[in-house]
């Protein structure tokens, strides 16, 4: 067992646990935020993924060690009170069906916003494309992602 | 409260639309409700039948609560009931302007403010009146789902986050032979993997059979830790060895020569025999023969098997996220030997189900491992553990043959399926006229004279369950994708030749009741309206169409599809026709459409578990991928306007899809597609 110390949504934490834990177990079993969800364990389905400093990574493939003094931001930190422009998108667009994949689909929505504030579908299906789901909302977040985009702007100006 | 199973998407969302659909205005929160089938009857989520069940129960509650309302406002007030109007969380007294919101009139109700006042029950037997279609407000309006705030926030709890207190966590290596036991194992590197609490073999065939249908566990051994990762860590360091049992001699392979040499010989089970289907084909003028082979297909919810369960002196606590809570219940009572009452199953969000959940082993696991240990344990399933260890869709070899007469129309029909059904798997009885995936009343029964059924069985320790439109989901793409060759053969537009072959409108049997054929030809007429049907294709793309009538609804899919020389396959349009009667959530509804085109390209396009010496090859994304973003066809939904009562739509969408889309590749590149998922097999 090994400490370490971790930032995650602007909050300190230490933890003490095997240094090749995957950054998705710290968050889930030791500091208590469950909203990042396991579904494949290899990088494969998306759904654990989480922001750190910005870029979304996935979490299940992430050991603790390499996190370092980066800053990770996930669902539960994404904003205050539900207000980000992603999140607002996708209850405009009724997005999610059963929901579990849904962190990780918007957690990879913002990260392309934040580079990329007016995305081409293009980039969309690039940058979503990591993320499964099976329920089938798709269509919906492709919608989502583009009004999201709109309502940033909107924000900005 | 709704009754049931934790997994039906937008089932929460129906329901205050319905019952409000009678009481009017207000917000009506849901909760999901505890196994109770003394209170609640039986309450799994199977079948498409959440709203078809609720709905005159929800619309006679509402209607029933709506004349308590207005009873109790009339009474305060003095007046009568019938100058009292219900609207938007508040009964009127048109005449004097006075009006009281739902809340305190609920606790005037609740005091029983009259003695005058007639109950609940007694209103429910004097048969309430319910609202015409015309006086709805909810009703057909597109709702958001009820939950979507919790979701974007990812507060909202699934089964895996279920956290009780001094909870531990366990994994379980399963034998990787289905059917296969434990010989022997040494636990010494897993337990010394810091945060081990214990290794506990899982003894599965020590524990009595939970019943028909509800499958066990399999044998395995199960670390418990103090967190996930330490439990998964001390799963790969345990040395088992396996005692793979018989079945350890199968593989796919083997399956499909058994399946061929069923095909050569006498069928087992005649399923069904119209007039004399081998005079009629001796008078054909054509005889047209095809094969098709579909594949074991896992489930793949996002969110792996996983349970809580507390087992202390006289009391099992159970939290699983199931589409049948009452299975889980009877899996504890049998594991634990407490009796129903000592049992309390929490039914708790999933992420997806498709039919996996439907099953109880998962639970019976935590269940066994709590009980072990003394401890409440979650159980957590790898990705790799639901691939290998599911209850697949069953594969099937289907034999169609068609005589047909000098204008190309079908005058003598066989359908022969051998394959290992599920039926048997879950122990449901051994006759193969009992045991067939192949129904009495699978298409196109009732449509033609001489029409015969048959079916054989070979036997399988693959286990086989539920899916999403299970039998549909193969039989339904064998039919169509027939239909469609028969077009060809006779040189028909498909389409026409399908409402050709459904015939005039009129009500054909269909198990104790009948379908409609004018509302199956009205779906098939819709989807190809809306699609452009007979456009000019460009070269290299491609337009198939089908249609079925399944769980109550019906559905035709037109699907566009473009297949260049020198590149994959992309799907480019699905344009869907729906006939559900009336539609209560409009978002809902598109959305099953949506999520069942999606779930049924990806069975037609990648779906395939192969069996190699008695296992699962498959075990993760990599290998049994699911349709990702940039795959997404546009997507139209249309949906029929009806007055009828609301039918299921979490499977109603998916079977005609297959045969669309396979249907359309033929179109596009001349090669009929018999065997499925489609990559792999030529240009996919």
């Amino acid at each position: 067992m090994q400490s370490f110390e971790l930032t995650v949504n602007g909050r300190r934490h230490v933890v003490d646990v095997l240094p090749d834990t995957p950054l998705l177990w710290v968050l889930r079993d030791e500091i208590g935020l469950t909203g990042t969800k396991f579904g494949c364990g290899e990088g494969l389905c998306g759904s654990c993924t989480v922001l750190v400093d910005g870029e979304a990574i996935w979490s299940c493939v992430t050991p603790i060690s390499e996190i370092g003094d980066a800053e990770v931001r996930t669902i539960e930190g994404l904003s205050s009170d539900g207000d980000h422009p992603v999140q607002r998108a996708w209850l405009a667009e009724d997005v999610p069906q059963c929901g579990y994949c849904q962190a990780g689909q918007i957690m990879a929505a913002a990260a392309l916003l934040g580079r990329e504030p007016d995305p081409t579908d293009r980039e969309i299906d690039r940058a979503m494309r990591g993320n499964i789901c099976r329920c089938g909302t798709y269509a919906r977040i492709k919608r989502a992602v583009r009004r999201a985009a709109e309502l940033a702007q909107e924000e900005r100006a | 409260m709704t009754r049931s199973g934790g997994v039906p998407r937008g089932v929460s969302d129906v329901v205050p639309g319905v019952v409000s659909g009678v009481v009017p205005g207000g917000r009506i929160p849901t909760e999901q409700a505890n196994l109770d089938e003394r209170l609640y009857g039986e309450q799994y989520a199977g079948g498409s039948d959440s709203v078809q069940y609720s709905w005159d129960l929800l619309r006679r509650a509402g209607a029933t609560a709506r004349e308590l309302l207005v009873q109790a406002a009339s009474e305060e007030w003095g007046v009568s009931g019938a100058e009292c109007e219900a609207r938007d969380g508040r009964v009127l007294h048109g005449p004097s302007g006075r009006s009281l919101g739902y809340g305190p009139l609920a606790v005037l109700t609740a005091r029983g403010l009259s003695e005058e006042m007639p109950d609940a029950e007694t209103l429910v037997a004097t048969e309430p009146a319910l609202k015409t279609p015309g006086e709805y407000r909810l009703i057909g309006r597109r709702t958001p789902s009820l939950d979507g705030a919790e979701v974007v926030t990812g507060r909202i709890r699934f089964g895996l986050d279920t956290r009780v207190e001094d909870m531990l966590v366990a994994t379980v290596a399963r034998c990787p032979v289905f059917g296969g036991r434990v010989q022997g194992f040494d636990a010494a590197a897993a337990e010394a993997v810091p945060g081990v609490r214990a290794v506990v073999e899982i003894d599965a065939d020590a524990v009595e059979d939970f019943g028909p249908n509800n499958p066990k566990m399999a044998n395995g051994v199960a670390v418990v830790a103090e967190s996930t990762w330490a439990a998964m860590k001390g799963r790969d360091a345990l040395r088992i060895d396996w005692d793979p049992g018989p079945g350890a001699a199968e593989s796919t392979e083997g399956f499909w020569r058994e399946c061929e040499r069923l095909a050569g010989e006498p069928a087992q089970a005649r399923i069904r025999d119209d007039g004399d289907f081998e005079s009629a084909m001796t008078r054909a003028a054509r005889r047209v023969e095809a094969t098709y082979r579909v594949p074991y297909l896992a489930h793949t919810p996002m969110e792996p098997m996983n349970a809580v369960a507390h087992v202390t002196d006289g009391r099992c606590d159970v939290w699983a996220p199931c589409q049948n809570p009452g299975y889980v219940g009877t899996a504890a009572g049998k594991v634990t030997g407490l009796p129903p009452e000592a049992v309390h199953v929490h039914v708790v969000r999933s992420g997806g189900g498709f039919g996996r959940r439907f099953y109880a082993d998962y639970a019976a696991e935590a269940v066994y491992l709590s009980r072990a240990v003394g401890a409440p344990v979650q159980v957590v399933w790898s990705r790799e553990d639901d691939v290998r260890h599911g209850f697949y869709r069953p594969a099937g070899h289907h034999v169609l043959t068609a005589g047909l007469d000098p204008a190309g129309r079908p005058v003598a029909w066989r359908h022969f399926l051998a394959n290992a059904s599920r039926h048997a798997a879950l122990g449901r009885g051994g006759d193969p006229r009992e045991a067939g995936e192949l129904d009495d009343f699978d298409f196109p029964a009732g449509l033609l004279p001489n029409l015969r059924f048959e079916y054989s069985q070979l036997d399988s320790v693959v286990p086989r369950g539920q899916w999403r439109a299970v039998e549909p989901s193969a039989n339904v793409w064998v039919i169509q994708s027939f239909v469609d060759e028969l077009a060809h053969a006779a040189g028909r537009d498909p389409l026409e030749y399908q409402l050709d072959l459904i015939g005039p409108p009129r009500e054909v049997p269909f198990y104790s009741r009948t379908y409609s054929t004018g509302r199956l030809r009205r779906v098939f007429a819709l989807a190809a309206e809306k699609a452009g049907w007979g456009r000019p294709r460009a070269p290299g793309a491609g337009v198939g169409i089908a249609g079925s009538y399944s769980n109550s609804s019906y559905v035709a899919h037109v699907v566009e599809v473009s297949a260049p020389a020198d590149g994959r396959v992309r799907v480019e349009r699905v344009v869907s026709a729906v006939d559900c009667g009336m539609v209560v959530n409009p978002s809902g509804a598109e959305a099953q459409v949506e999520g069942c085109i999606v779930y049924g390209l990806t069975a037609a396009l990648y779906g395939e578990i192969t069996i190699r010496e008695g296992r699962a090859v498959q075990g993760n994304f990599d290998d049994y991928p699911a349709l990702r973003i940039d795959e997404m066809p546009r997507v139209e939904v249309h949906f029929v306007e009806s007055d009828l009562p609301p039918q299921g739509m979490g499977e109603p969408p998916l079977p005609s899809l297959l045969p669309a889309f396979t249907n359309a590749l033929f179109d596009a590149t001349g090669e009929r597609v018999r065997e499925l998922p489609v990559r792999g097999r030529g240009r996919a």
